[in-house]
């Protein structure tokens, strides 16, 4: 019996094998496309670097972007998070880190007085959620970059109303 | 440490300004601050038309700057030196 | 709600801000806050998330540490809670009716609803009412897009209209009401918000705003016809939430979402306020205020923020040169420098350098060096200031206290200044310590109006004598107090005994000196002043004058401390700045530069932080930045200076001082080491101080002087004084 049992456990892998059934002889299974569409050239590279380890090395994706290299070499990016509108009192956009290169001549138009300017990176300004990522961005670009200030600890204020009837204090209300 | 104002008795005319950089709480620049608080008045006293400017900044390391005619600058590090040290340093530019 | 430590019944002491009642009940708001141990923090939950406390913060500051942003209009986090606008309503359980956030302090155990239905309700009853008696302004509107009311109309509103009473009596309208050629109102917009008011009365020190009437009737104004004339009164055009009071120079001028933001920094005072440029098109349109609790918090001064329109009159757009027959005709840069060339191979190292007001650090070093590369030792800022050695050890020239630290003061000194119209929001400190901290100050000088009541010890030079040496009553509150202050005005620093001065507030402040405070400092009124001697620059201009060069530089000296005939006949002058001035109008060479919204530049203020300003706009015409003049300069004559871009301008600049790289931070200075006695000793002039009133505050340097608004300001404060001075007439 457990000789029997023996030698179905034996073959049972190549049974399951056989056991599933192909719609037709012709059809080799499913594809992995990375060796699908793999060129015989890239295969081999794949193949005599299956056994060493890749190293990252600092992404500079500036020379291939297509930006002009005077862009590249001579802007500085400012890497800020925008002040809260002076008007307003919502503060639901003050943490966004952003980018903003350095100002350059905009002059008025002379058919519509539409405000025209030489500077393709004029109106990039690129949100970010971190100061880091928008370092990340800047380096992967290629561009110089400096940080301009960071984000503030809002400063705990005591808000009291009894103060402003206070009988003695300099902090009773003298209008309505 | 007392040393006679002799020593810093009148720099030559051709330096025109010292400039003291120093840290005002790291170690590297005890020395400096020790030696700009005993010996500027007496550097003062003995050249009155010298500017010695002293200029403190965290996290730098100490220099010690001279200009002299034409523009000509000189910049030495004085971190970690003893006040004698630094004497020595500042005569050396002076003469 | 929070008691305050429980004060016993004085009785007979009269009015509250005597010395012994605030000496007693040495608390303020803060101070009870915070006492020795801090206290234990309750619990409170905000939308079902718990959040920790300290007892005392009202509901709406629990709900914005957890995130949670509730609506309001009347409440402003640096003026007193008001509580009449009620959109900050929220339901707290168990609660019969909705609660205040604004002005309720938490309980233990509170479980608020920040978005429950009775909230909601609330909000857009509140909103419905407010609406109903506001005008369809919003096209021609100036707050249009930066409205508060507009945002929360639409975020928390209702999405209908229920008011038929347009077809019956109609909504609500009031006069405007004129209070001056800076803030133009249009009462019918207002909502009685009272944060006009309030700041008016708080941190202005002015009591000119009020409201009158109640209920529907109820409006806000100055009741008598009264200008709202106040160094700060540009502010309310930012508190006010919706369209009721603007900027009557940039009134129907501009929409914000075709603005173009730049941040930079002020330099019209020494403050250094932290502003926004907003632009178009190569324009600056207007100037508003950045948060920055250590500098300007979140005001801004009416001279900082109203003279832009002086940044496009009186413009240099040509380099000049003069010609024979004494006028100045515009040629090319090729020409002007090369007539600028000629004359410093003639002078042969007598060269000099002047640095005036609007002088950024970075072309003052320069101009120092190509000075020095010419063999010239001669630098000097327009500005005087004590002899000696005075430049050498910074915090013989920084306003020590810092001006956020200057909140804390409990005793003030002030020495020869009005920082009320020298540095207005340094003075908004000083009212913040007075109210808050009960500061004591006394004033040594001509009797002028700060905002706050103070004691003015009279203008005799010799008090300063009795003060230092212990013998005055007022020495006992500067030595009894933990944080006093002496605050020395340049004015009186320009005196010929402004060296004794200054020496004997030094050795007295020596004495009055704790631990993380030096109690010295000095107020300065023009932005490159700090900048210069942290660079070396010399101060004052007689040492130019006695040594008669050949050929004078004038960076921005706009100050007209300079005229043509102290200088020798063939003094070739040079002027290197934006405007056409004083300045200007003395020189051989004319080489535009760019004014300080054209230009990224470091300027330091009175407390020693370098900022730095950023370009909004390209200087006009053929205008460059300073710095690049003197770069093309030196190349001209066969000295080049040794950098080429900004970024190599200021490595040299970090060789030269470390900290003016170090942007925003302040540096601590080491304490003053004792030199040579001055000369002279304290005289008896009496201490004046240059900027007494308001219609002294507009006007003071190339940029303020050129624009048509500081202009209207004066003859609006010239206005004002006849009417007063007619109806005190009358009433005789």
């Amino acid at each position: 019996m457990s000789l029997i049992r023996q030698a179905l456990a034996r073959t049972a892998p190549t049974m399951q094998f056989t056991a599933r059934r192909w719609a037709s002889s012709q059809d080799g299974g499913p594809l992995d496309p990375s060796t699908a569409l793999a060129r015989p050239e890239e295969l081999e590279q794949r193949n005599k670097l299956s056994g060493k380890i890749t190293v990252p090395v600092e992404v500079n994706l500036g020379p291939i972007s297509g930006v002009p290299e005077e862009q590249l070499k001579e802007r500085r990016v400012r890497i800020h998070i925008p002040p809260k509108n002076a008007m307003q009192s919502g503060t639901d956009n003050i943490n966004t880190w952003q980018i903003e290169f350095d100002n350059r001549e905009r002059w008025e138009n002379p058919l519509m007085g539409w405000a025209s300017t030489g500077d393709p990176l004029s109106n990039l300004n690129v949100k970010f959620g971190s100061k880091e990522e928008a370092i990340t961005y800047c380096e992967r670009n290629g561009w110089r970059w400096f940080v301009d200030g960071d984000l503030k600890p809002k400063k705990e204020r005591v808000k009291n109303y009894g103060i402003n009837f206070s009988w003695n204090k300099r902090t009773r209300v003298s209008t309505k | 440490m007392r040393i006679s104002s002799a020593v810093f008795a009148q720099f030559t005319a051709k330096l025109k300004e010292l400039r003291i950089i120093l840290d005002p709480t790291c170690k590297a620049s005890k020395g400096a601050r020790k030696f700009v608080q005993q010996f500027y008045p007496s550097l003062k006293k003995n050249n009155p038309n010298l500017t010695i400017l002293v200029r403190e900044c965290a996290g730098v390391k100490p220099k010690l700057c001279a200009r002299f005619e034409k523009g000509k600058e000189v910049s030495i590090p004085i971190a970690n030196q003893t006040i004698p040290d630094i004497q020595k340093t500042l005569e050396a530019v002076g003469r | 709600m929070i008691r305050a430590p429980l004060v016993k019944a004085l009785g007979a002491l009269g009015s509250p801000t005597h010395q012994i009642a605030s000496r007693a009940v040495r608390t303020s708001a803060v101070l009870a806050q915070t006492p020795a141990k801090a206290p234990e923090k309750i619990e409170v939950f905000v939308d079902d998330i718990p959040v920790m406390v300290l007892p005392g913060t009202t509901v709406l500051q629990a709900a914005a540490e957890v995130g949670v942003e509730i609506p309001r209009f009347c409440y402003h986090e640096r003026l007193a809670v008001a509580g009449n606008c009620r959109m900050c309503l929220v339901e707290v359980e168990k609660s019969p009716k909705p609660v205040a956030a604004c002005a309720m302090p938490v309980m233990k155990g509170w479980r608020i609803k920040t978005n429950s239905d009775l909230t909601r309700k609330a909000r857009e009853g509140v909103m419905e009412f407010l609406l109903m008696n506001h005008p369809l302004d919003c096209p021609i509107c100036d707050q249009g897009g930066e409205c508060d009311l507009q945002d929360q109309a639409m975020a928390f509103g209702s999405d209908r209209s229920r008011f038929t009473d347009i077809n019956y009596t109609g909504k609500r309208a009031v006069e405007d009401k004129d209070i001056g050629p800076l803030v133009k109102t249009v009462m019918t917009r207002c909502i009685h918000c009272t944060r006009c008011v309030r700041f008016a009365s708080e941190i202005a020190g002015v009591d000119d705003l009020g409201t009158t009437g109640r209920g529907n009737d109820m409006q806000i104004g100055t009741y008598v016809e009264k200008l709202f004339l106040t160094e700060l009164s540009g502010n309310v055009i930012d508190l006010c939430p919706v369209g009721a009071l603007t900027n009557k120079p940039y009134s129907f001028v501009a929409r914000p979402w075709e603005i173009r933001k730049v941040d930079s920094i002020d330099v019209l005072d020494a403050v250094g306020s932290n502003i926004v440029v907003s632009t178009r098109t190569n324009e600056v349109l207007r100037i508003l205020p950045r948060e920055n609790e250590d500098v300007n918090e979140e005001w801004l001064a009416d001279k900082s923020r109203f003279a832009c329109d002086g940044l496009k009159r009186q413009r240099l757009v040509a380099p000049m040169v003069r010609m024979p027959n004494g006028e100045l005709q515009a040629v090319e840069w090729e020409g002007a420098l090369i007539a600028v060339a000629k004359a410093l191979q003639k002078a042969k190292g007598q060269v000099a350098g002047i640095a005036g007001q609007l002088a950024d650090v970075e072309a003052m070093v320069a101009l120092k060096d190509l000075v020095n590369r010419l063999d010239g030792e001669l630098l000097v800022t327009e500005q005087d200031f004590i002899k000696g050695s005075g430049i050498e050890v910074r915090s013989s020239y920084l306003l020590n206290s810092t001006i956020a630290g200057l909140e804390q003061a409990d005793a003030v000194l002030l020495v020869g200044t009005n920082p009320r119209y020298e540095a207005p929001l340094v003075n908004t400190r000083l009212r913040k310590a007075y109210v808050h901290n009960e500061l004591q100050i006394a004033s040594i000088g001509p009797k002028i109006d700060l905002s706050y009541q103070h004691n003015n010890l009279g203008a005799d030079p010799n008090l300063v004598k009795d003060v230092c040496n212990g013998s005055h009553a007022f020495s006992k509150v500067l030595e009894g107090a933990k944080k006093p202050a002496i605050i020395i005005g340049v004015d009186v620093l320009e005196r010929p005994d402004g060296a004794a001065i200054h020496a004997t507030i030094s050795e007295y402040c020596k004495k009055l000196k704790k631990p993380d405070w030096n109690p010295f400092n000095v107020l300065h009124n023009s932005a490159s002043q700090v900048g210069a001697f942290d660079v070396g620059y010399q101060p004052g201009i007689q040492a130019v004058l006695q040594a008669q060069p050949k050929v004078l530089f004038l960076l921005n000296a706009d100050a007209g401390k300079v005229t043509r005939d102290q200088l020798p006949k063939d003094c070739f002058v040079v002027y290197i700045g934006s405007h056409g001035d004083n300045g200007a109008s003395i020189a051989d060479a004319v080489l535009p530069g760019a004014a300080y919204t054209e230009k990224q530049a470091i300027y330091v203020n009175t407390e020693g932080r370098p900022q730095q300003t950023l370009p909004g706009v390209s200087p006009p015409g053929m205008a460059r930045e300073d710095w690049k003049i003197l770069r093309a300069l030196s190349e001209v004559v066969g000295k080049p200076l040794a950098y080429d871009n900004l970024d190599e301008l200021r490595a040299r600049l970090e060789s030269l001082a470390p900290h003016l790289t170090r942007l925003g931070e302040l540096q601590p200075a080491s304490g003053g080491e004792s030199v040579a006695k001055p000369s002279i000793s304290i005289s008896s002039t009496p201490i004046d101080v240059k900027q007494k009133e308001l219609r002294d505050y507009f006007m003071t340097d190339a940029i303020s002087r050129a624009s048509p608004t500081m202009a209207k300001c004066i003859s609006a404060v010239n206005k004002q004084q006849r009417q007063d001075e007619a109806r005190r007439c009358a009433a005789v």
